[in-house]
C-alpha cells in the first residue's frame, strides 16, 4: 500500500500544507495590520514613552516589509513569537500546548460522533420504519437544531450541579482541567457536548448507506447461508457503510474545531478554541496570527489523514 | 507543620458565618480562579488590576496600603521624614529585609528599582514624575541612567528629592501598582525582560513567590520561609486556574474546587450568579465591596449641540441629565443593584477621598418634566438633537446600560439617541478627534488620592479625558490643591467638584460594586476599594 | 388510466394496457412529499412560523425594544406568557421578532449562496479547463479555513449589522452549493440531450439556462433547504461570540446566546428561544430530508413502509416486498396478480425513449431502482446482462423531461410453421 506514488502524493500534499500554513499566516499579518488601533491601546491612555517603548519591543515601529520579513523566518524557525498582552509568553509553545488539550478533546468527540453517531444510523436503518427509527433519526437531529452553547449549558447544569447536590458530592462532572492532559473524568462531558451535534449527519450517512447496503446481494447470500442477523449487519454490511462516513470525516474535524471554541470556554478547557476566542477579544494579534496558522495546519493534516484513510478503506482508490 | 489549634471567642471569620471549627485545616492550600492571564509581573510595568493582586503578595516598597487602606510603611521602618519645604523624604529602612533567595536589601537595591523603573518607562512609570531627575532619564534618547533626586547616604537610608511640593508623594509610593518595589539586581540585570516568566528568577520580598506557572492555564505560588514582615503567612500554596467563563468558575465554586470567587481583580460576576446566589441558601458566602470605579457619560465640548460650557448647550445637557432614572438603570443594567450602584456623589467614587456625599450631586436627581421643560427651551424644534449617538464599547454591562439609557431618553424626553459600540481599541483615538457626541467614560482609581481623579480626567488637556472641557479656574485650584498635603487641599478639591457641577459637565450613571464569594471557612480573605487583603492574612479553617 | 386486471399472461396485454399518466419531475416529487408526514407537518409548521414573522412586522404584544415591562428575569405569568429578559422586555415579543430576523438570515444567506453558487458552478462545470482549475481551487482554499475564521475576519472588516452579518455568512457557505452545482453541471454536459442541444447549435448559455440548470435544481433546492439551520446556527453561535447581530435587535441566536448564562436563575430566557430554534430547525431538516427522497434519487429512498411486514432475519420474501411495490403511482390499481406479472416482466418488454446501453441515470429519478435499493443491478441489467436469477422487474427509468414509459406490445405469437 505504501507504493511510490502514494508516497509521492503524500509528500505533495505536505508540500501544500507548508505552503498554506505560510499562505494563512501571511494572510492574517497583513489583515492584522490592517486593523485600526493596537492591543496596548485600553480605557486609560499609555504614555507616549511607555507605548514607544512597548512597540520598540514587539518591533512594531519598524516598517511593515521589515516587519514581515522577520515574521517570515520567524515562522520557519518555528518561532511565531511573543504575546502582545501577556508579556513573556512565547507563542509557539503554549500553542503546542494547548492544541495537545483540545486534540485530546476533540479526539474523544470525534469518538463520540462516529460511535454515537453510527450506533443510530445502524439502529435506525436496522429496524426501519419503526418507533425505534423514528426515535434515533429525531435525537440525532436534536442535537444539531440546538445551539451547541445551549446544549453544553444543558449539561454543565446537570452534571455539574444538579449530579453534584444529588449526590452530595460523590459522583460528578468536575470542571476546568488538570495539568495538560486533564483528568480521565473530565475528558467525557465536554467531548459529548462537543461531539453530539454532528452525530446527527453521521447517523443520517450511516442509516442512508445501511438501508442501500442491506438491499445488497451479498447481504442475502449471507442471511441465505444461516448466518446470524447480528454478524450479517457487523461483519459484512458495516464495512460498506463506512465509506460515506469516511468521506465527511474531514468536514466533521472541521466542525469539531469550530465548535470547541465554544465549549472550551463553556467547560473551563485552556485549548486552542480559548486562545482563540481570547486573543480576539484582547486584540493579541501575534496570538491571533499564531492560532490561525496553527488551525489551518491541523485542517489541513487532518484532510490529508482522511484521504490516507481513504485508500486504506478502499482498495480502488490510489494515488 | 503542625496543625495550630486556635481558641477563638467571640469574632468569627471575616467571611461567612460560623464554620464548624476553628482549627486550621490540614491543607493549606489557596483556590481561586481569574478569568484573565496576568500581563506581567514585572513592578515596573504593571499594568493591569489582576497583575497587581499578585504582585502585591511577591514585592514590597518603602510603604503599603494595608488591609484597611491607610498608608504604613513595609520595608521602611517608619514614615519618612518630610523636610520643611516639602521637597525632601528620608526613609529609613528595616535592617531584616531579605530577597527569597537569601540576599538582604539595602538602600542601594531601592536605587537600582526606583532607576529602573524610571527609565523603563512602564505604564505607572509617571509615579516618580516628580523626583528630581525624571526629565533626564526619560527623554528620548537618554543616556542618563540615574535619577539624580536619589540617594543613599547609607544603607539603611534612603533619600528622595522632589522637583515641586507634592502633597500626594507618599501615596504614589505606596500605591498597590508598585512601580516603587524593590527588585533584585543580580536577577533583573541578568534578563532585564524575563526575569519574572520564571520560578527561578522571580525574586521579591513578600512572603509568597511563584513556583509554576503555564502560562493561560494557571500559576501556583508557594509561601516563603521564615519571612521577614508580619504577619506570618499561614497559607502554604495558592494555586490560580485561568478560566474563561466565571459562571462555570462559580458552578466550580459550588462544587467545591475553589475558595473564593473574585480575587486578584475578577471581581465582576456574571449578574444572573449573583442573582441566583442572593436568592439562594449560600447568600451569607456573597459580599458586594464597592470599588474605586464609576463610569459616566461625556459630552463633546468642542462641537455639536453640548459645545458650549453655559448658555442653552447647558440647559441640553442638564436636561439630558434629569431624564434618566438612575434607580431604573442600576436595577436593570446592574441586575437590581448588585453590579453597581447609582452614581449620586459625585465622580469620586464612595469610599475614597474627595468623595461629595451620599446623594449630594445635584447632577444625580430625576425630573423628567423639567427635563422636558429645558429641552423645549434649548432646543424648540428638535434640530439640534435628532442625530445624536452615544458611545459605548461592547461588553455585556456596557450595551446594557448604553440600551437602557437610549429607552430613558427615548421615554422620558423623547430623543431617540443611536448606540454605537466603538472597539476598545480604538475609542480613544477616535475620541480624541472629537467624533462624538455623548460617549460613555468611566474611571478606575490608581489610588485614594483626588489628584488621581482630577489630574488625569478633568484639567484642560488632561491625558484620560477627551472631552474637550476646559476652565482655568479648575485648572487652578487643581494645581493649587496638589501641592498641599491631603487634609488642606480637601477643600480646594471640594470646590472644584462643584465648578464642574455647575457647568453640568458630565451625568453621572454608578459606581462598581465588586462581588464576591468567600467560602465560611476562609478567615482573612476580602477586599477593599482598590485590592483584595493579602494572603498572608488568610488562614483555611477545617471545614 | 387504470390497469384492466386482467389475466397475467403477457399474450393478453395490449400496448396500452399499462400506461402511465403523462407526469414531471416535480409533480412526482410533490406527490411524495406529500406522502412523507413529517415533511408535511414540518411544512405546516414553517408557514406558522413565517406568519408569526410576517404579523411581528406589525404587532407584538409589548414594544419589542422597551426595557422594564416587566421585572427583570421575571417567569412566565397571564400577562407575560413567555416572561421577561434579562432587561425586563417582554419575551414574546422579542421571540416573534426574532423569528422574522433569524428566517431573515438564514433564507437570504441562503439566497445568496444560491445564486453565487449556482453561477460559480455553472460555469466552472461547463467550460471546465483552466476555469475550472482556478475555481476548484478557490473552492479548496475555502475549505481549508474553518467558517469561523472567514465569518470573523469579515465581522470585524465590515462591521456589524444585519446585511453584513448575511453577507458574511454567506462567504462561508457558497463552496458546497458551488461544489454541488460543478458535479451536476459535470455530469449534466454529457448527456444526449445536451450534446443534441449543441449539436443544433444551441448557445452554451442557452444550454446552461435552458438544459442544466432545470435539471440540477433538484439537489440545488434540498441542499438550499439545509442551509437555512447551518445559517441560522451559525449566527447563533456568532451571537455567543458577541459578533452577531447588533443590540438591541433580537434574533433567536442572539437572545439565546445572551440568555444563556442564565439558565440556572431564569431558564426560560434561554430555553424560549432555543426551543424555538431547535423547532424551527428540526422543521428544516426533515423537509429537507423529504425534498431529497422526493427529488434525489442516489440517496436511496426507503423501503416501503412496514405493512408489508417487518424485514425478517432470513428468506426472500422482504426482499420481495421491497422490490418494486413501495411506490403506487397515483391512480394506479394494481391488480391483484401484478407481483407476478412484474417478476416475469423482463425490462425487454419495455420500451423508454432515449434508452441506451451506457444510460447515465443522472438527477432523473427511476422509482423501482430507488426503491429496490438496487441501481446497480437496473444497470447491469440494461447493459445486457442476463439476469439468471430472480431480479424484481423495474419500471423504466424515465428522462430528464418525464415522459411516460409504454409497454412494448409484446410479440405475437408466431403462427406454427406450417
Amino acid at each position: 500500500m505504501l507504493t511510490r506514488g502514494t508516497l509521492s502524493y503524500l509528500g505533495q500534499r505536505l508540500a501544500f500544507l507548508a505552503f498554506t500554513a505560510i499562505a494563512v499566516s501571511s494572510l492574517v499579518f497583513l489583515g492584522v495590520h490592517q486593523l485600526p488601533g493596537n492591543a496596548f491601546l485600553s480605557d486609560r491612555r499609555i504614555d507616549p514613552n511607555a507605548l514607544a517603548a512597548l512597540l520598540h519591543h514587539y518591533h512594531l515601529d519598524l516598517p511593515l516589509l521589515e516587519q514581515y520579513r522577520l515574521f517570515v523566518i520567524g515562522i520557519l524557525h518555528g518561532d511565531l513569537g511573543e504575546s502582545l498582552v501577556n508579556r513573556g509568553v512565547k507563542i509557539t509553545p503554549l500553542l503546542l500546548r494547548e492544541a495537545t488539550v483540545s486534540a485530546e478533546v476533540g479526539a474523544a468527540a470525534l469518538v463520540v460522533t462516529i460511535g454515537l453517531g453510527m450506533v443510530l444510523g445502524v439502529v435506525a436503518a436496522v429496524r426501519h420504519n419503526t418507533v425505534v427509527d423514528y426515535v434515533a433519526t429525531t435525537t440525532a437531529v436534536v442535537g444539531f437544531s440546538m445551539p451547541n452553547f445551549v446544549i453544553a449549558s444543558l449539561l454543565v447544569v446537570v452534571f455539574a450541579v444538579w449530579l453534584y447536590n444529588t449526590t452530595g458530592g460523590a459522583f460528578y462532572y468536575e470542571l476546568g482541567w488538570h495539568g495538560t492532559h486533564g483528568n480521565l473524568s473530565q475528558i467525557p462531558v465536554p467531548a459529548f457536548a462537543l461531539g453530539f451535534p454532528y452525530a446527527s449527519i453521521v447517523a443520517r450517512l450511516t442509516r442512508a448507506s445501511m438501508l442501500d447496503v442491506i438491499g445488497q446481494d451479498y447481504v442475502r447470500t449471507a442471511r441465505a447461508k444461516g448466518l446470524p442477523e447480528r454478524i450479517v449487519i457487523m461483519r459484512h454490511a458495516l464495512r460498506n457503510a463506512l465509506i460515506p462516513v469516511v468521506s465527511v470525516l474531514g468536514p466533521l474535524v472541521v466542525g469539531i474545531i469550530t465548535g470547541s471554541v465554544v465549549i472550551e470556554n463553556i467547560f473551563g478547557i485552556p485549548g486552542l478554541g480559548k486562545e482563540f476566542v481570547t486573543s480576539i477579544l484582547n486584540r493579541d494579534y501575534n496570538i491571533v496570527i499564531g492560532v490561525f496558522t496553527v488551525y489551518a495546519v491541523l485542517i489541513g493534516l487532518a484532510n490529508l489523514l482522511v484521504d490516507m484513510l481513504y485508500t486504506a478503506i478502499d482498495p480502488r482508490i490510489h494515488y | 507543620m503542625a496543625t495550630i489549634g486556635l481558641l477563638l471567642t467571640g469574632c468569627g471569620p471575616v467571611a461567612g458565618s460560623g464554620p464548624q471549627s476553628n482549627q486550621l485545616a490540614g491543607d493549606q492550600t489557596f483556590r481561586f480562579p481569574i478569568n484573565n492571564d496576568i500581563g506581567t509581573l514585572d513592578p515596573a510595568q504593571l499594568n493591569a488590576e489582576v497583575d497587581s493582586e499578585f504582585a502585591i503578595n511577591l514585592f514590597n516598597g518603602l510603604l503599603k496600603f494595608d488591609n484597611r487602606y491607610n498608608i504604613v510603611p513595609d520595608i521602611a521602618e517608619r514614615m519618612p521624614d518630610v523636610s520643611v519645604d516639602g521637597l525632601t523624604y528620608t526613609f529609613k529602612l528595616r535592617k531584616d529585609v531579605k530577597f527569597s533567595n537569601g540576599d538582604p536589601v539595602t538602600a542601594k537595591d531601592f536605587m537600582y528599582s526606583w532607576d529602573r523603573a524610571a527609565a523603563v518607562q512602564g505604564p505607572y512609570g509617571s509615579n516618580l514624575s516628580r523626583i528630581v531627575g525624571y526629565e533626564e532619564v526619560t527623554a528620548r534618547d537618554a543616556t542618563v541612567k540615574h535619577l539624580s533626586g536619589l540617594s543613599a547616604p547609607d544603607d539603611y537610608t534612603f533619600v528622595v528629592q522632589l522637583s515641586q511640593p507634592t502633597g500626594y508623594f507618599l501615596t504614589e509610593v505606596a500605591a498597590y501598582t508598585l512601580t516603587t518595589a524593590v527588585v533584585a539586581q543580580k536577577v533583573v540585570d541578568k534578563e532585564p525582560d524575563t526575569w519574572w516568566t520564571k520560578p527561578e528568577t522571580l525574586i521579591g520580598t513578600g512572603p509568597f513567590k511563584m513556583v509554576a506557572r503555564t502560562p493561560k492555564q494557571s500559576l501556583d505560588f508557594e509561601a516563603v520561609e521564615n519571612w521577614w514582615g508580619t504577619p506570618k503567612p499561614t497559607l502554604k500554596k495558592v494555586h490560580v486556574d485561568v478560566i474563561e467563563s466565571l459562571s462555570s468558575a462559580i458552578a466550580k465554586y459550588e462544587q467545591g474546587g475553589y475558595d473564593t470567587v473574585g480575587y486578584g481583580g475578577m471581581s465582576t460576576l456574571p449578574a444572573e450568579d449573583v442573582l441566583r446566589i442572593q436568592g439562594g441558601p449560600k447568600k451569607d458566602e456573597l459580599h458586594l465591596i464597592p470599588k474605586s470605579r464609576t463610569t459616566w457619560v461625556s459630552f463633546n465640548f468642542t462641537k455639536g449641540p453640548f459645545r458650549d460650557r453655559t448658555g442653552p448647550a447647558k440647559d441640553l445637557r442638564q436636561a439630558f441629565n434629569l431624564a434618566i432614572d438612575r434607580k431604573k438603570l442600576v436595577e436593570v443594567a446592574c441586575a437590581r443593584g448588585t453590579t453597581c450602584a447609582v452614581a449620586n456623589g459625585g465622580l469620586i467614587s464612595k469610599g475614597l477621598k474627595g468623595y461629595v456625599g451620599d446623594a449630594k450631586d445635584p447632577l444625580a436627581a430625576f425630573d423628567p418634566t423639567k427635563a422636558r421643560g429645558l429641552l423645549k427651551g434649548a432646543d424648540p424644534d428638535g434640530s439640534k438633537t435628532s442625530a445624536l449617538t452615544y458611545w459605548t464599547n461592547p461588553s455585556e454591562l456596557n450595551k446594557a446600560v448604553a440600551e437602557n439609557l437610549q429607552s430613558q431618553w427615548q421615554e422620558n424626553l423623547g430623543v431617540h439617541v443611536d448606540i454605537q459600540t466603538v472597539e476598545r481599541q480604538q475609542f480613544f483615538q477616535r475620541q480624541e478627534k472629537f467624533e462624538f457626541i455623548l460617549a460613555r467614560t468611566g474611571w478606575q482609581a490608581d489610588y485614594d488620592h483626588p489628584q488621581d481623579w482630577f489630574d488625569n480626567l478633568f484639567i484642560t488637556g488632561a491625558g484620560n479625558s477627551a472631552d474637550g472641557y476646559s476652565n482655568a479656574q479648575l485648572d487652578a485650584l487643581v494645581t493649587m490643591a496638589n501641592a498641599k498635603q491631603l487634609e488642606e487641599a480637601r477643600r480646594d478639591y471640594e470646590q472644584a467638584a462643584k465648578i464642574m457641577i455647575d457647568d453640568v459637565r458630565y451625568i453621572p450613571l454608578y459606581y462598581t460594586v465588586g462581588q464576591f464569594l468567600f467560602k465560611p471557612y476562609l478567615k482573612g480573605a476580602g477586599s477593599n476599594n482598590f485590592q483584595d487583603y493579602y494572603w498572608n492574612g488568610i488562614q483555611i479553617l477545617q471545614h | 388510466m387504470v390497469v384492466a386486471p386482467g389475466p397475467a399472461t403477457p399474450d393478453a396485454l395490449t400496448a396500452d394496457t399499462l400506461v402511465f399518466r403523462q407526469t414531471n419531475q416535480w409533480a412526482d416529487a410533490w406527490q411524495q412529499l406529500k406522502r412523507n408526514r413529517l415533511a408535511l407537518a414540518s411544512t405546516v409548521f414553517l408557514t406558522a412560523v413565517t406568519l408569526v414573522a410576517i404579523v411581528s412586522v406589525f404587532w407584538t404584544p409589548y414594544p419589542v425594544y422597551k426595557q422594564q415591562v416587566a421585572g427583570t428575569y421575571e417567569g412566565p405569568t397571564v400577562s407575560h406568557p413567555l416572561g421577561a429578559d434579562q432587561a425586563g422586555r417582554d419575551l414574546l415579543s422579542r421571540l416573534m421578532v426574532g423569528a422574522r430576523i433569524s428566517l431573515e438570515v438564514g433564507v437570504g444567506t441562503q439566497l445568496l449562496v444560491v445564486g453565487f453558487g449556482i453561477a460559480v458552478g455553472l460555469v466552472a462545470g461547463y467550460y471546465r479547463g483552466w476555469l475550472d482549475g482556478v475555481i476548484s481551487t478557490l473552492i479548496n482554499v475555502f475549505y481549508g479555513i474553518p467558517d469561523l475564521l472567514v465569518a470573523l475576519i469579515l465581522v470585524l472588516l465590515l462591521g456589524r449589522g444585519l446585511d453584513k452579518i448575511v453577507l458574511a455568512i454567506a462567504i462561508t457557505r457558497w463552496m458546497d452549493m458551488a461544489r454541488l452545482v460543478r458535479g451536476q453541471t459535470l455530469s449534466l454536459r454529457e448527456r444526449e440531450f445536451v450534446l443534441a442541444a449543441v449539436a443544433i447549435g444551441t448557445t452554451p448559455k442557452g444550454i446552461i439556462l435552458r438544459h442544466i440548470l432545470p435539471n440540477a435544481l433538484g439537489p440545488i433546492i434540498v441542499q438550499a433547504t439545509f442551509g437555512v439551520p447551518a445559517a441560522i446556527l451559525f449566527e447563533g453561535f456568532l451571537s455567543f461570540l458577541g459578533l452577531g447581530v447588533q443590540p438591541p435587535t433580537p434574533s433567536w441566536g442572539s437572545m439565546a446566546a445572551d440568555g444563556f448564562q442564565a439558565i440556572r436563575l431564569a431558564p426560560h430566557i434561554v430555553m424560549a428561544p432555543a426551543l424555538a430554534l431547535s423547532l424551527t430547525l428540526m422543521a428544516f431538516n426533515f423537509l429537507g430530508d423529504g425534498l431529497r427522497d422526493a427529488l434525489d434519487p442516489s440517496k436511496g429512498a426507503e423501503p416501503p413502509r412496514a405493512s408489508y411486514g417487518r424485514p425478517r432475519k432470513h428468506g426472500t420474501k422482504d426482499t420481495i416486498a421491497r422490490a418494486g411495490l413501495g411506490r403506487p403511482f397515483p391512480r394506479l390499481r394494481r391488480p391483484s396478480t401484478t407481483s407476478s406479472y412484474w417478476r416475469e416482466t423482463s425490462h425487454a418488454d419495455r420500451t423508454c425513449p432515449g434508452d441506451h446501453p451506457a444510460f447515465d441515470p443522472g438527477p432523473s429519478l427511476f422509482w423501482g431502482a430507488a426503491v429496490a435499493g438496487d441501481w446497480r443491478g437496473y444497470w447491469t441489467g440494461l447493459a445486457g446482462i442476463p439476469q439468471g436469477r430472480f431480479r424484481p422487474a423495474l419500471p423504466c427509468a424515465i428522462q430528464a423531461g418525464w415522459r411516460s414509459c409504454r409497454l412494448r406490445p409484446p410479440a405475437r405469437p408466431q403462427p406454427p410453421p406450417a
